[in-house]
């Protein structure tokens, strides 16, 4: 099992290099490749996420060096969720990307960028070490910003231009974060940072580091006001790597990093730090209410649900400014529900453009439904566990969070919650009701290949699933993964009990 | 696994897998559902059975949430409940049963309907608040789902009914978080519906109790359909078809709500305790029957018309609850289980003609009688009994309600204006049942309607069958359903009325009047109609131009022919009461739609005004330009700074 956290890097990176020498061979030996991967990373995340010790995080020392020294993978709980998370919508997007992908050319370059993208995101959630972490966001960055521009046309590009600016201003943010943070403590190990930082003076330098890191991240997780470009970039890309970009990409380079250090690096909880809470809280709201109010206004399918990708990390970032446990307990599900829902939703945007070739839906007479029943399907069912309606998935999600603001007592943002809800409803149903429902469809529209429509239905299964066990989830997987979050700087403690012997 | 068969899972599992059947094996979807109705329906047999008999099924124990114990559990209330869903569940199916043909797109009207039943029986199963409110929040989507099934503008009757549930149902949420604290502030078992045996009533003196009674109470009271929040039954008549008619804002919606508000009013909290909620929700229960009953009465189109009586007759049911006597509460729940049985039997018979006419506008049409005939019959007695006409069960149970208004007004006078108001509303209701008909089966038949026939069989029993349990319930009202319906369901040994009734001596004396009335009328030679030729201004009028159309009963003044007309009808002393209703009702009822529907309608067009104007000026931000982007982000950047170098992140 010590071999996993290298294994999980190790496979996607090596079949990104061998993609570009096969491919030229044989068109399909891409989609082959790609496929062996992600079939193997999904594996070993499986294992990780439920049969790792809660308490005794795997920690891999490259080249044997103890841990303030050299660079360290320490997979937790929290880790091997996350891993978990976005093992399962990349290999559901991988088997829509099948057929999808035969409208573009140059698959074996997109396999190449896909898999990066993987193993950077995989790197960000297992490393122990900050500038690492640095190195993996912007090794899965980059290939995003390629995969955004895949399709080459000039509104694609521009796209992904402007998010590659804004991803980069974001990354030097972040960058120079780590070296005032490297200046002040001569080490980059996470664990090790987390005790300097305990024995510091918390003056106003201390904190602007930490606002670097927040407005960084933040841009990453594509926060209100931090979010303008994401309703560029999202929707521009490829369906499947829409679908991967709102699911995973934005929760694993924003909410997780920023988790992670806040929780475990700083160490700051409500109770001693309420400012930072406030703050997190602050921008929670802001994106639910502001992306709502624009999603309803959208008419393009695949930029409304984009928005609403906004709102929906809001939940989650509102979820941690609560901080307390059923409030991460909900957090961490709807990490877990809104990649499935949304990453389905984008799927099903694929689905329609991949037969009608047209996302703007005030051009839709509706009557989908009938031609394309099973997109419909899992775009209604979709819609409704993103929306949080029982009893799929994201009922639970926002349920926990809801409960925990109340808990924790604060009423008006709870109240926002669950109001925003039904907003979330509203705008979702509005492509329901223009492109799915009604009475006569487009001429000559039939359903999408077989394998498309596979990766749909299986992600519908995982949300109808994870709604209907979520009280067999909630100990075997969410609690630990809070637990970590809720344990703080003990972080600290067990990677050095674990990594300092060698 | 080991809770799947038993009877009360099944309740709950047998609709919704039999949904996804009728959804999958479209062919055979209407043998699905009524074989899953007749399933469904042992099973509610069997749990009323256990009740009655004292036994009880043992209840179901589910994963406890937050510390709130989840069961699936049935007392004599929920039993009696049950059963009745079951019961019209089936004869709705069977009336919508065909063996080939029929709308291809009718398995949307199974599907939902059956995950609606599911729904519903798992809502009346639950023991705490957060199951209910599970259960509650599916059903308002399967509701909207089956609002979807139909022609015309489905869509703005299936908004208007998610908006006006979607409220309430925040209002239940609220309510039952409100209502989870206070029982723990009380130290009993937290969150539970309480359950009749060793039930312990709150008094509504802490306004934590009140503020959860109010809110649950709405809740439930929108959901059973009562003013202001009924809008959408009427909009729904236009564009469903009669059976979703009778299966949703008829009978289900009903029971539901008014199951959870007799659960709220007399086996949670007492509702004698507070004067001032008591008299709210009476005011609530009045208004509702005579606004909904002047609405009714200037109907032209029958299931509009309908829809509005579906309305007017929960006022009663809230009126009897909240009176919270036994005998008001006996009364209501009585007034529920009579309402769902004959406005069902009201909606599937109009639904019958609209059938077998393709109109439901009265004004085309008109002496069916003698074509359909047996649906004619059932129609009549079920009018009469929603008019309260003695001895059919309506009238027993407005009987029982007003007397505990009596019973009340012995020592607080004032409680007597609700005796009134429910009387008036009756007379009302009479009038408007006059009249519908009148325009749907007697007078002349209009030339377009020559060849219609009676409906087939499927389609006349299950009106047919609710028209006899009306005389049955109200013949031998005291021996029959009080006994064994009511009695078990409010754990109340025997309900004594004031005074005395005897429903089969009653009938006894009708029946003599009756025959006495037909014999002069046989006798007398007046049922063969004598042709006049009739003048009018110096020209002679054609049999067709006099037709006497029943719409126009009590329209407005301005038509004078048929004004004229009326005046002849109304001869002999009752002109002056429709003149006087005539004008009142128009005056009312218009004033009130303008006042109540028109200003819910400029609300919503007002949110969603304002929600366009606050889209459109945050799309102007995104202009897509990078200079904005930063823009934003220097924004964010300076709010975090403000947040935490000013709070120094401790402060």
């Amino acid at each position: 099992m010590e071999i996993f956290p290298v294994l999980l890097i190790a496979i996607p990176l090596g079949g990104a290099f061998l993609i570009p020498i096969l491919y030229k061979a044989w068109n399909r030996l891409a989609e082959i490749v790609a496929g062996l991967c992600l079939a193997a990373v999904l594996a070993l995340s499986i294992y990780l996420a439920f049969f790792l010790v809660p308490g005794k995080p795997l920690v891999y020392l490259f080249g044997n060096w103890p841990v303030p020294l050299g660079i360290a993978f320490t997979v937790d709980r929290l880790s091997s969720f996350m891993l978990l998370v976005v093992s399962i919508l990349v290999f559901f997007s991988y088997i829509f990307a099948i057929r999808y992908m035969d409208h573009f050319t140059g698959s074996g370059k997109f396999y190449t960028l896909y898999l990066l993208m993987l193993v950077g995101m995989n790197g960000v959630v297992m490393t122990g070490d900050l500038f690492n972490m640095f190195v993996f966001i912007e090794i899965a960055s980059i290939s995003s910003y390629a995969l955004v521009a895949f399709g080459t046309e000039a509104e694609e590009l521009e796209a992904g231009f402007k998010y590659m600016v804004m991803g980069e201003i974001a990354s030097m943010m972040i960058l120079l974060a780590i070296a005032f943070i490297y200046a002040a403590t001569s080490t980059l190990n996470l664990a090790d940072i987390s005790r300097s930082f305990a024995a510091m003076d918390k003056t106003p330098g201390f904190w602007f580091v930490l606002i670097l890191l927040m407005s960084g991240f933040s841009i990453k997780a594509a926060l209100v006001p931090f979010h303008s470009w994401l309703p560029d970039a999202h929707p521009s890309a490829p369906a499947p790597i829409s679908a991967l970009l709102s699911g995973v990409f934005i929760k694993v380079l924003g909410v997780y990093a920023m988790a992670r250090i806040l929780f475990n690096v700083y160490g700051v909880s409500r109770a001693s730090y309420p400012a930072v809470f406030n703050a997190l809280l602050i921008l929670g709201l802001a994106s639910i209410i502001i992306a709502s109010l624009l999603a309803l206004y959208q008419k393009d399918y695949k930029r409304l649900l984009a928005y609403s990708s906004i709102s929906q990390i809001g939940y989650i970032v509102l979820a941690l400014g609560i901080g307390n446990e059923f409030a991460l307990i909900g957090a961490l599900a709807h990490i877990l529900s809104h990649s499935l829902g949304k990453g389905l939703l984008f799927l099903t945007s694929g689905s329609v453009v991949y037969r009608v070739g047209e996302r703007d839906i005030t051009k839709f007479t509706g009557g989908l439904g009938k031609q394309m029943p099973w997109t419909s399907l899992s775009y209604n069912l979709g819609a409704l566990s993103v929306a949080g309606m029982p009893p799929f998935l994201g009922f639970f999600s926002k349920l926990f969070i809801i409960l925990g603001a109340v808990k924790a007592g604060f009423i008006v943002p709870a109240v926002v919650a669950g109001l925003f809800a039904v907003v979330t409803l509203g705008y979702l149903l509005k492509i329901t009701n223009k492109v799915f429902w009604g009475k006569e469809g487009i001429k000559g529209i039939k359903e999408s290949p077989f394998v498309m429509v596979f990766a749909m239905v299986s992600l519908v299964v995982l949300l109808v699933a994870g709604g209907a066990f979520f009280f067999w989830l909630k100990p075997h997987l969410l609690q630990p993964a809070a637990d970590v979050l809720l344990k703080g700087t003990e972080y600290a403690e067990i990677v050095f009990r674990i990594g300092a012997g060698g | 696994m080991r809770y799947l068969f038993q009877p009360m899972t099944l309740l709950i599992l047998i609709p919704l897998v039999g949904a996804l059947l009728a959804f999958l094996i479209r062919p055979a979807r209407r043998y699905i559902a009524i074989a899953a109705a007749l399933g469904t329906g042992y099973f509610a047999l069997r749990i009323f059975l256990d009740g009655l008999s004292g036994t009880g099924t043992s209840p179901i124990h589910l994963p406890e949430v937050f510390g709130i114990a989840n069961r699936l559990q049935a007392d004599g209330l929920s039993g009696v409940i049950l059963l009745l869903v079951s019961g019209f569940a089936l004869l709705i199916f069977l009336y919508s049963f065909r063996f080939r043909g029929g709308p291809r797109d009718d398995w949307k009207f199974f599907t939902f309907a059956l995950l609606t039943y599911g729904a519903a029986n798992g809502a009346l199963l639950a023991s705490s608040v957060l199951l209910l409110y599970f259960f509650w929040g599916i059903l308002l989507f399967t509701v909207y789902g089956l609002l979807f099934y139909g022609r015309g503008d489905v869509e703005t009757a299936a908004r208007k009914m998610f908006v006006l549930n979607g409220v309430a149902d925040f209002l239940l949420l609220f309510g039952l978080l409100v209502f989870i604290i206070y029982t723990k502030q009380q130290g009993v078992e937290p969150g539970q519906l309480a359950y009749f045996p060793g039930m312990r009533r709150f008094a509504l003196s802490d306004p934590l109790a009140i503020t959860a009674f109010v809110c649950i109470a709405a809740a439930a009271l929108t959901k059973a359909g009562a003013f202001p929040m009924h809008t959408w039954i009427p909009k729904a008549a236009e564009s469903a078809p009669a059976e979703t008619m009778a299966f949703i804002p008829a009978s289900l919606d009903k029971l539901l709500g008014i199951y959870l508000f007799v659960r709220l009013c007399y086996s949670i909290f007492e509702i004698r305790s507070n004067l001032t909620v008591q008299l709210i929700f009476l005011t609530i229960g009045a208004v509702t029957v005579l606004a909904a009953v002047f609405m009714a009465l200037v109907q032209k189109d029958a299931m509009r018309l309908l829809s509005y009586h579906a309305v007017s007759q929960v006022g009663y049911m809230i009126l009897g609850i909240a009176s919270g006597t036994v005998l008001g509460i006996a009364g209501g729940l009585f007034h529920m289980i009579n309402n769902a049985i004959y406005k069902s039997a009201l909606f599937l018979g109009a639904g019958a003609v609209k059938r077998q006419t393709g109109e439901s506008d009265l004004e085309k049409l008109g002496g069916l009688a003698r074509a359909m005939p047996v649906t004619f019959f059932s129609f009549l007695i079920a009018a009469l009994a929603i008019s309260g006409v003695p001895p059919l069960n309506g009238f027993v149970s407005k009987w029982l309600i007003y007397q505990s208004f009596v019973e009340l007004g012995r020592t607080q006078p004032f409680f007597l204006i609700f005796l009134i108001a429910g009387a008036f509303g009756s007379v009302l209701t009479l009038a408007s049942f006059l009249k519908l008909t009148h325009s749907l089966f007697l007078g002349r038949r209009p030339k377009a309607l020559e060849g219609v026939h009676e409906v087939g069989f499927t389609k006349w029993f299950p009106p047919l069958l609710m028209a006899l349990t009306c005389i049955a319930f109200g013949l031998f009202a005291f021996r029959l359903p009080l006994r064994y319906l009511i009695s078990p369901a409010l754990s109340a040994s025997v309900i004594v009325p004031l005074g005395h009734f005897s429903p089969l001596a009653f009938a006894a004396i009708m029946l003599i009047i009756v025959s006495l009335g037909f014999l002069i009328y046989v006798v007398g030679g007046t049922y063969r109609p004598r042709p006049r030729k009739v003048f009018l201004g110096a020209e002679e009028l054609t049999e067709e131009e006099m037709h006497f159309s029943g719409p126009h009963f009590y329209s407005s003044i301005k038509n004078i022919k048929i004004f004229f007309e009326f005046y002849r009808f109304a001869e002999g002393g009752s002109f002056d009461v429709f003149h006087y209703i005539q004008g009142l009702s128009n005056a009312l009822g218009r004033t009130l739609k303008r006042l109540v529907d028109d200003s819910l309608n400029a609300f919503a067009r007002f949110i969603r005004y304002f929600l366009d104007l606050v889209g459109k000026g945050f799309s102007l931000l995104h202009t897509g330009g990078l200079p904005f982007y930063l823009g934003w982000i220097l924004l964010g950047i300076l709010i975090l700074i403000l947040l935490l170098i000013r709070g120094g992140g401790g402060a």
